[in-house]
């Protein structure tokens, strides 16, 4: 019976886990602008229907303006990716001839096997089979019901829940607590907030950078540029490697001015970002060693493949603020 | 229903209007109109305390202010490592801690309940939420805890000069 609830409750905690984290995000980063308006004298439920109101208009503004220019980019993709298949399969049989040609006493090994040995499901991998696995039944239902749930009660009653657990702590540890608690949701918040700021800037700044030079695939590339800067030192490649890939579907092809192009918007906007956004936004909350990035995206690939990779970071930073805040105050009521 | 929780969900109206009347009548809530007091009310925090039990402690980081609801505080400041001197005691329907509310500074004294006491917490991080929400609010409180402390400080500085005067009285004393 005990082992039944605990298998349950462990089963519960793994299904819920994602959509209770991701409410959490959502009211961080919706609670100021819920605040702001309410300090304009607008009630907080009705700041909250109006917002959802909102957000729902701009999901269907969404759905009808750009996701049909993304499918129809992903579409274009997926048709002519026997092409480029072909185009990158000619460019490495060429690399390797060269280098075999060069290097006559080295045993080049015969490299597009040992990449389709490397990409997961590399034999035979298709868009849709990737969709199916993406939009499983319950991550669409958790998107869907779960965490606009979850985040309107976070919102609208967030402070009864910080109250009723602080009311459960011991008469010694309530000021710390207190204290503690409201430290690190300001913490948070403005890291959240500025880390949206932060990949919001550099997705629009290189999605009009590459529409000006003619890259196409510009509005996917940018996503992915600004959602790959949330991984510090990685940002900037993960924004490159795919508008290069872009370049070669071009119909001119690789060109030595069009990859010039290419690497001078991601430098200007690697550069904007660095001096002027970065610093406003996300300041230096958290500075992370170049060596805790790598091993944290290494970790988060193995166990949440490209999503885990993209959550590391942010959730390392998370974890360090957290810290951070509860050393100093740990060691200012004198406990360590 | 003595849970937190269902007392959160479900209310205690009986007791809201009780703790309401109570902030209505201390300096630091003057001037807040009904509603103003129940936002306060919502965000304040109930705690009991044993005899003896100590409520905060001399020079650790003060959150924020208590107000007795029933029972009896004692204000201690240390001397000496030995030696404690009781500064007062904070009886029902009063308050203390207040300049907490206003900065994190450590506490200049303890507070020790002299016996079962229950007061309401009203911490920094609950006035920054209601700053946040209702600035208003939030100032009128803000002006009520500095014409608080603006009193205090004129209360010290005659007792400064009292003391002043007597010492410069006994140092007369001393010469002749």
């Amino acid at each position: 019976m005990v082992a039944g609830v605990l298998v349950a409750m462990v089963y519960f905690f793994k299904l819920l886990f994602a959509p209770l984290l991701a409410s959490v995000l959502f009211a961080l980063l919706l609670d100021p602008v819920v605040n702001y308006f309410e300090t304009a004298g607008f009630k907080r439920i009705r700041v909250l229907f109006g917002i959802y109101i909102f957000l729902v208009i701009g999901a269907a503004c969404v759905a009808v303006f750009v996701v049909p220019k993304f499918i129809s980019e992903a579409q274009n993709f997926a048709r002519h990716l026997p092409e480029y298949k072909v185009s990158i399969k000619g460019a490495l049989t060429e690399l390797q001839y060269t280098l075999q040609q060069k290097l006559p006493d080295v045993k080049i090994p015969d490299v597009i096997p040992l990449i389709k040995s490397r990409i997961p499901g590399g034999n035979g991998m298709n868009i849709e089979s990737v969709i199916d696995n993406l939009s499983s039944f319950f991550a669409l239902l958790s998107l869907v019901v779960i965490v606009p749930i979850v985040t309107f009660f976070l919102l609208a009653d967030g402070h009864l829940i910080a109250k009723a657990f602080l009311a459960m702590v011991p008469n010694t540890y309530f000021e710390m607590s207190i204290l503690l608690i409201h430290k690190i949701i300001s913490s948070l918040k403005s890291f959240l907030r500025g880390q949206m700021i932060d990949a919001a800037a550099v997705g629009i700044m290189t999605t009009a950078g590459l529409a000006v030079i003619g890259i196409p695939y510009f509005l996917v590339i940018g996503i992915v540029a600004g959602v790959g800067n949330l991984i510090p030192y990685l940002g900037p490649v993960i924004g490159l490697v795919p508008a290069l890939f872009a370049v070669v579907m071009q119909p001119g092809g690789l060109t030595a001015i069009a990859v010039i192009k290419v690497i001078i918007v991601i430098v200007l906007v690697q550069f904007i970002e660095g001096t002027f956004v970065y610093p406003i936004a996300v300041g230096k909350s958290v500075n992370l060693h170049p060596l805790v990035v790598i091993i944290g995206v290494t970790v988060g690939g193995q166990i949440g493949g490209i999503v885990g990779m993209l959550i590391a970071i942010p959730l390392i930073s998370i974890v360090i603020v957290t810290f951070q805040v509860l050393h100093s105050y740990l060691k200012s009521y004198s406990i360590i | 229903m003595d849970n937190p929780i269902w007392t959160y969900i479900f209310g205690a109206p009986k007791e809201k209007r009780l703790t309401v009347e109570l902030m209505k009548s201390l300096p630091a809530f003057e001037g807040l109109s009904g509603n103003e007091l129940l936002t306060v009310e919502r965000t304040i925090h109930l705690r009991k305390y044993g005899a003896g039990e100590v409520i905060f402690n001399e020079d650790m980081p003060g959150a924020g202010m208590y107000i007795i609801q029933s029972g009896e505080v004692s204000i201690i400041k240390k001397i000496d490592e030995r030696n404690d001197v009781e500064l007062a005691v904070v009886r029902e329907r009063s308050f203390f801690g207040e300049l907490a509310l206003i900065d994190e500074m450590p506490r200049s004294a303890t507070a020790k309940a002299l016996k079962d006491t229950v007061l309401y917490a009203f911490c920094k991080p609950d006035l920054e939420n209601i700053m946040d929400r209702n600035p208003r609010l939030a100032s009128k409180i803000i002006m009520n805890v500095a014409r608080l402390i603006c009193k205090r400080l004129v209360q010290a500085n005659e007792n400064l000069e009292v003391i002043k005067k007597k010492l410069l009285q006994h140092g007369d004393i001393c010469e002749k």
